[in-house]
């Protein structure tokens, strides 16, 4: 049968229309994402019934409302170009002054305390701030072999389904590369295929596991850049 | 060992930068939101910069659309707080899926408004309306054409066409719909008209409209 009554174009007219109610709604959605068909038809139906927005009078927000917005963004999807990556990055380690301090403890604590440490001597160091400018940082160390020893100042907690991943990118690359997932604690001993001074590393939370795709599909939490030690 | 470290860290850690999205993330300037579509107010531009984490690209896009978009939330809820909670939920959508916007498979206006019309439907289909008049409410009922606003686009336009073209009652409805974001059960209470007679009309109302859009 392909009456009216399913016809997938009048059903994208109502959903966008907005008459339906919840139940049928959440299913068109639902269909929508698995049928390109039915979300081009939503689309076409969206641009066609959007200029109705113009016959209402305009209404001022309330004035409070975009600092609500502001305050309840997430850091950013990784999806950028390197260029951009470096802005930010200056970015957010400006905005960490305050972990100074405890990145110098914490170098100190590796060095001294953790086992697996890169030896003989780091030839080079970062500091991997949290995007969101809160939490503890990440210390990162590489040794002259490429070997790269990792740890948080603090237990980090991540949702049972999430993994931390642990990501390089050297100067002048534009795709990350994947240096494995993170223990929930303790320092992590990695070996980076072509990290050196100027790469930057970065931890994005992932599903379980690991990043599916092998680039970051979620938030980068963390990042920073590895500087010479002369 | 320790000092060098820590000397390498400090060097690490550009300390003297100012924080540039401190000022983004201030109140927008009260009054005056500028006029729509001014240079680099290109709302699909603007999209593919918040895509790429631009904060004063972001604040932009509310700068410049929230009057608009704030008047359609509040006509489908009815209430400013939940106005202002799908506000909230559709520019926290924006900012996630921003990278999801093509500008070639979509208008960005249109992306964008939907994103609110779906938060503010989804809000009073789950908290229920407190006040469903007896009647559906117009927007400009005793204007000598209530949809003259339309006029001053060319999309708006080719709608405004057709809609004149629909009988007058299935033009409420359409509206009403749309406009006030009122559901089938919703549009049949008010109409005092069975369910599916409303639905059979709203059905041939977008059946005779799309005929009639179609180039």
């Amino acid at each position: 049968m392909s009456g009216i009554d399913d016809d997938p174009d009048l059903l994208a007219g109502e959903y966008v229309l907005g008459c339906l109610d919840a139940a049928t709604a959440a299913a068109v959605a639902a269909r929508a994402a698995r049928e390109p068909a039915l979300a081009a038809a939503i689309r076409g139906w969206e641009e066609i019934l959007a200029p109705l927005a113009t016959l209402l009078p305009e209404t001022a927000p309330p004035p409070e409302l975009w600092q609500r917005i502001a305050a309840s963004l997430p850091p950013p999807r990784l999806d950028l170009a390197a260029g951009q990556i470096r802005r930010r990055l200056r970015l957010w380690q400006a905005g960490t002054a305050g972990a100074l301090a405890l990145a110098a403890a914490l170098a100190g604590l590796l060095l001294w305390r953790t086992p697996p440490l890169p030896a003989p001597t780091p030839r080079a160091v970062a500091t991997l701030t949290p995007a969101s400018g809160q939490g503890p940082v990440f210390m990162a160390m590489m040794n002259g072999n490429g070997e790269i020893a990792i740890a948080s100042a603090a237990p980090l907690p991540v949702a049972a389904d999430r993994s931390l991943e642990l990501w390089e990118l050297p100067a002048g690359g534009t795709r990350p590369r994947s240096l494995g997932v993170l223990p929930a604690r303790g320092a992590h001993m990695v070996r980076a295929a072509d990290a050196g001074p100027a790469t930057q590393l970065m931890i994005s939370l992932e599903p379980r596991g690991g990043s599916p795709t092998g680039q970051p599909t979620g938030p980068v939490l963390y990042a920073g850049t590895l500087t010479a030690v002369e | 060992m320790g000092p060098l470290l820590a000397l390498a860290v400090a060097r690490a850690l550009p300390l003297g930068l100012t924080m540039p999205f401190a000022s983004a993330d201030a109140a927008p300037a009260a009054p005056g939101y500028p006029p729509f579509d001014q240079a680099g107010d290109d709302l699909a531009a603007l999209i593919r910069r918040a895509a790429q984490g631009d904060r004063a690209a972001f604040r932009r896009i509310y700068e410049t659309r929230a009057n608009r978009l704030y008047a359609v939330a509040l006509r489908i809820t009815r209430q400013s707080a939940l106005a202002a909670d799908a506000m909230q939920e559709a520019f926290l959508q924006l900012w996630q899926n921003a990278g999801q916007f093509d500008a070639a498979r979509g208008h960005a206006e249109a992306w964008l408004l939907s994103l609110v019309r779906y938060r503010a439907l989804d809000l009073i289909r789950r908290h229920g309306r407190e006040t469903l008049g007896a009647e559906i409410p117009e927007a400009a009922d005793d204007a000598p054409d209530p949809l003259a606003a339309l006029l001053s686009s060319s999309e708006g336009k080719a709608l405004h066409r057709c809609l004149e073209t629909l009988e007058e009652d299935r033009r409420r409805l359409v509206l009403s719909a749309f406009v006030d974001g009122l559901s089938h059960q919703d549009l049949a209470a008010v109409t005092k008209q069975p369910l599916g007679t409303i639905k059979s009309w709203i059905r041939r109302a977008l059946q005779a409209l799309k005929k009639c859009l179609e180039p």
